[in-house]
């Protein structure tokens, strides 16, 4: 809500300065977004009448003006139109702030320019001009321009809850300081007109959402243009002018908060219907689009026409011009739900609409109706009749019971009924103490105050927040806590080198494609950018290693943790991990280490934390070019595998990368921290070479022997090598396991672990085929 | 005698032994499988026996006098080699890892809470309608629901939380007050991506529900988390109205911090003492019953106290970033 300092002191005498509104706004609940002085860089503007003026020698449609001002004459080139020896002007000399850009001296094909004459559209009161801004002829040479034109004023742009439509005008937020300031504030007073009666219908249908409608009708009106005044304040206030009566029912809309309407008389068709509109009824909009109505849309119409959108926009067929004789004043009241449902649908927002859906004043209606009639006739004249006041269901001021108990436990001891009492009178509330309770009627124009917790804010609210102690409270039976896993696992893979990320998690849909076929869709997307939630946690890493390259950042290890979306409208939290094969910026040659068995290994040697058995399994995935999946106990827990180069492609990175994806939820730190016995037995090892088909796995061989853990003298046990080749047959492959056994009761004899050995090779045998080697 | 004689060469050439070469060159001679030594220890054989005793005990002494002497060369040969390395060449650098500054400034938040007292919960990003908006007073057609925009799935009910909020209530449903909890997590607005916006970010809510809470202990408990978390002890805090469907009544927070235009007032947070309808949604009996719930942006909060100035920066994940926060 955009206000003037000048416009708000026609209801309330104000004392204190703009810049002391500010503090008090933001204290009451409507924090100042934006404060701009309107005089700021124009303090020497002048008033200054044409003396002469000549053709520019050089082009036609420039002028060179003299020009009288109380500090001299000054000389300036301009090119509007309609100046003429005489008029009064207003001069803005060099050092003038214009639209944020400096006034100053130039010459112009040869004739010096020392600032300039200035527009309306210059000065930010429209947002169009003509031509420059021409002042009563009878202007004082003295006089302060800015005074003429409103310029000597602030703008406030305020915001306002959705809780809070009686502050959307200038009334209601002057009555709001009225309360917090302990001052008096005003509204203007309606005329008393002698009028006769008119005989024209108003008729509100049942089962709509119109509670009352009053019409004014006005005759024989002159045709009246908007002076300046009323165009400058509406402009500021962020609304265009259109004509006379529509300027004005936006006047009376910022003014009193209550939307009214002005219909063309001449286009109404008998009498005024509010109902609902019928399926295959339309409507040209004043803002030029057609909208399809239906049932659920109330419509103000006439016998045979849909006329306007009720309480949210009118339509051209009824809309008042410059040739308008006649008009109605509407002003009604309308349902809060019923116009926003309207509003959403049809997809329309109006000052109008605003102001309806979070609530209108009942007991406004009338006053609306009336003040548009004076303000219409104080310049157009013509003849009013009475006003049409058609009531369907009346709203009635609210009560609620305060409760002292409520109100100490909320605000502390040192409230009470009598102190509330006080500061609820002053928001213009009838309270009445009742058996420890107060009770208050609360005016119709606080409709969002329902429960005794709401006058409590208001108490709250007019004391001052800054007024109240900040006492923490006792807390000693409370014992805070938080699960440090995962900072556990994230300070591990720091160590290990890892730069741990961020992602937003919406991602384009041809990406996350990608990853998976079945993908979770956004309804209402903002972009296409971010219209999937992401299926994987790859596409966000692969995305911040094509960051930091962008940057020469050369980093080789990613980790995130966060959730990945299904189909089914699921979520799983995820940590993954993406290596890529970029060289480590060292003097010394690296040997080459496979990326993939790079990450497996950090992998392994992070999950031995965990004492349940884990296996790698070879499974293919679609990513990838390889890959296994990873198992805790025979559950799979994710998965590893080097990416494939379509993927890397579609990010043009042009390299190796392996990456890994753990449901880290079901890792879970249950080991036994209880003392365990060092061994003091020396342990024997073997090394046991197998061979067998080449196509089976060393997964399927080491699975067996982490079997035999428990159920032999193994103790562990390490590959050492992996051989194909002579002087093996063609389709076979040799394991090497370095084999090493020990007993907590006693030193083993060799022949002890023979007998060992031979169960275990009987056992790989049976289970994987693969025999001992000679 | 034959070996004194020995021994006398012996040290001759020891001692014009330059280098490694000289040095294997030497001991082949004397020690090597057809050296000298080992000929005289195979000739002792065809020496009279109460003879063959003592030269013996001469050669093996003489042996390990060589041997003696070989080993002291050949260690101070290799202390010299090791010499002539450039002992200032860069360590063998390996990338470090660094941790993300939002999810360490939510741990650091939590950790503060717990010191208050509170514990952590969490909920998922998926949410329903009435979780996030119904059950927090935020009814279909009121409209306050404009003051968040929504992501909605293809699912009716379903929804992208636009707060933290709806951790309170799964967590007033399960538990019995009273209930002290905070709650962090990510949210998702129908925002644009820019410097001030972005359609995912992180909230920290908190939750404190028993049977006689005042505005003053929700003043109080935030200053506290805050000078704690912005490491200023006379932090300068304002609560000014605001409005929130879910609490009654309602306040803004600003600190007022450094920025590069100056010390300012900055919003930091939002919060108020929960809503009766709430409470109520929650079965939970508003009059025997109250509390206080706060929410603040952790990326708001990161980006004032370390005057980061675009939001943006966060979801890049650029190392060169990344490092200025991490140890």
């Amino acid at each position: 809500m955009k206000i003037t300092y000048n416009w708000l002191k026609d209801y309330i005498d104000l004392k204190v300065s703009p810049k002391d509104l500010i503090e008090i706004f933001n204290k009451l609940g409507m924090p100042v977004k934006e404060f701009v002085d309107l005089s700021k860089g124009k303090e020497n503007l002048m008033v200054a009448e044409i003396e002469s003026i000549e053709r520019h020698q050089k082009k036609n449609n420039l002028f060179i003006l003299k020009l009288k001002t109380k500090k001299g004459l000054y000389q300036v080139v301009s090119g509007a139109p309609f100046l003429e020896k005489g008029k009064k002007v207003i001069y803005a000399p060099p050092g003038t702030l214009l639209k944020d850009l400096k006034v100053d001296t130039k010459y112009i094909l040869g004739e010096k320019s020392e600032g300039t004459v200035v527009s309306e559209e210059e000065l930010g009161l429209s947002d169009k001009s003509e031509t420059v801004i021409f002042l009563d002829d009878k202007v004082n040479l003295e006089s302060d321009p800015k005074d003429l034109i409103g310029l000597n004023d602030f703008v406030f742009d305020l915001e306002i809850y959705p809780n809070r439509p009686d502050l959307l005008s200038f009334i209601g937020i002057a009555r709001d300081l009225s309360s917090y300031l302990n001052l008096e504030f005003k509204i203007p007073e309606i005329k008393e007109i002698k009028e006769d009666k008119i005989d024209f219908k108003i008729e509100i249908d049942e089962n709509t959402g119109c509670n009352r409608y009053v019409g004014i009708i006005i005759k024989n009106l002159k045709k009246v243009k908007s002076p300046n005044f009323l165009r400058y304040r509406l402009f500021l206030c962020g609304i265009r002018s259109i004509n006379y009566p529509v300027d004005v029912s936006n006047y009376v809309l910022l003014e009193t908060g209550h939307p009214t309407h002005v219909f063309d008389l001449k286009k109404i068709k008998e009498k005024i219907i509010v109902r609902n509109a019928r399926k295959g009824e339309n409507l040209l909009c004043l803002d030029g689009k057609i909208r399809e109505l239906d049932e659920t849309v109330m419509v103000i119409s006439d016998n045979e026409k849909v006329l306007a959108l009720a309480g949210i926009i009118g339509g051209e067929n009824s809309a008042v011009t410059d040739e308008t004789e006649e008009v109605l004043c509407e002003s009604a009241f309308f349902d809060k739900i019923n116009i926003r449902k309207t509003s959403k649908k049809l997809n329309v927002q109006t000052e109008s609409s605003y102001r309806f859906e979070r609530g209108a004043d009942f007991n406004m209606v009338e006053y609306a109706a009336l003040r548009l009639r004076d303000l219409i006739k104080e310049l157009s004249e013509g003849i009013s009749f009475k006003k049409i006041d058609v009531i369907r269901n009346e709203i009635k001021p609210k009560r609620i019971f305060l409760k002292e108990n409520k109100l100490k436990k909320i605000l502390g001891n040192e409230f009470d009924l009598d102190t509330s009492k006080k500061i609820l009178e002053r928001l213009y509330m009838n309270c009445t103490l009742k058996n420890n309770m107060l009770e208050v009627i609360v005016p119709t124009f606080r409709r969002d105050l329902e429960l005794e917790e709401d006058l409590i804010e208001e108490i709250a609210r007019i004391y001052g927040y800054e007024n109240f102690k900040s006492e923490a409270e006792e807390i000693s039976s409370f014992v805070g806590k938080r699960d440090s896993f995962q900072d556990k696992i994230r300070d591990y893979f720091k160590g290990e080198g890892f730069l741990e990320c961020v992602s937003i998690s919406l991602i384009d849909e041809r990406e996350a494609k990608l990853f998976s076929e079945k993908v979770l869709k956004i309804k209402n997307p903002l972009s296409e950018r971010f219209e999937v939630l992401r299926p994987s946690l790859l596409p966000s890493l692969l995305n911040s290693l094509k960051n930091n390259l962008r940057r020469g950042e050369k980093v080789r290890k990613f980790f995130e943790i966060g959730k990945v979306f299904y189909e089914d409208f699921s979520e799983e939290e995820k940590m993954g991990f993406l290596l890529t094969n970029l060289k480590e910026d060292n003097w010394i040659k690296e040997s080459k280490v496979d990326i993939y068995f790079e990450l497996k290994g950090i992998l392994e040697s992070f999950l031995e934390n965990f004492e349940d058995e884990i296996y790698f399994i070879e499974e293919k995935l679609p990513i990838f070019n390889y890959s296994t999946s990873i198992l805790i106990n025979e559950e799979k827990i994710g998965y590893i595998g080097e990416v494939k180069e379509e993927i890397l492609s579609f990010y043009d990175l042009k390299l190796e990368a392996v990456y890994s994806e753990l449901n880290i939820n079901k890792l879970t730190f249950k080991r036994d921290f209880t003392f365990k016995a060092l061994p003091i037995y020396p342990s024997l090892s073997r090394d046991l070479s197998f061979v067998g088909p080449e196509n089976v796995n060393a997964s399927e061989i080491i699975r067996i022997l982490k079997k035999m853990k428990n159920e032999t003298l193994i103790e562990r046990f390490i590959l050492f090598d992996v051989y194909k080749g002579k002087p093996l047959k063609e389709g076979e492959k040799n394991f090497t396991f370095r084999v090493f056994f020990r007993s907590k009761d006693k030193t083993l004899s060799e022949r002890e672990v023979d007998k060992e050995v031979e169960r275990i090779v009987k056992y790989v045998e049976k289970h994987v085929g693969f025999k001992l080697r000679g | 005698m034959e070996v004194e004689k020995l021994k006398e060469e012996i040290e001759t050439e020891l001692r014009n032994v330059k280098n490694a070469l000289d040095l294997e060159k030497l001991r082949i001679k004397y020690l090597g499988r057809k050296g000298l030594i080992k000929e005289l220890f195979d000739k002792l054989k065809e020496i009279e026996p109460n003879k063959r005793k003592e030269l013996g005990r001469a050669l093996n002494e003489l042996k390990n006098f060589l041997e003696n002497e070989i080993e002291i060369r050949k260690k101070n040969f290799e202390i010299k080699k090791k010499k002539e390395i450039d002992p200032t060449l860069p360590g063998i650098l390996k990338q470090r890892g660094y941790l993300h500054v939002l999810k360490e400034e939510i741990r650091k938040m939590e950790e503060i809470f717990v010191g208050l007292g509170f514990e952590v919960e969490t909920g998922p990003e998926i949410e329903s309608e009435f979780n996030n908006f119904e059950a927090l007073n935020i009814p279909e057609w009121h409209p306050a629901r404009d003051m968040q925009a929504t992501l909605f799935l293809e699912k009716k009910e379903l929804l992208l939380r636009t707060h933290t909020s709806p951790i309170q209530i799964r967590t007033m449903l399960r538990k019995k007050p009273p209930i002290r909890i905070i709650a962090p997590g990510r949210v998702y607005r129908r925002d644009n991506f820019d410097a001030s916006h972005s359609p995912v970010f992180h909230q920290v809510e908190g939750l404190y529900i028993n049977k006689k809470v005042s505005f003053s202990n929700l003043k109080g408990t935030l200053e506290l988390f805050l000078k704690e978390y912005f490491e200023k002890k006379d932090l300068i805090i304002k609560f000014e109205p605001s409005y929130f469907p879910f609490t009654e009544p309602s306040a803004e927070v600003s600190i007022l911090w450094e920025t590069p235009e100056g010390e300012k007032f900055l919003e930091i947070a939002g919060c108020g003492m929960v809503h009766p309808n709430v409470l109520q949604n929650c079965n939970i009996d508003p009059e025997e019953w109250n509390g206080y719930a706060f929410g603040m942006g952790v990326e708001r909060l990161v980006m004032v106290k370390y005057k980061i100035p675009d939001i943006r920066l966060f979801f890049e994940n650029e190392r060169i970033f990344l490092k200025q926060f991490s140890m």
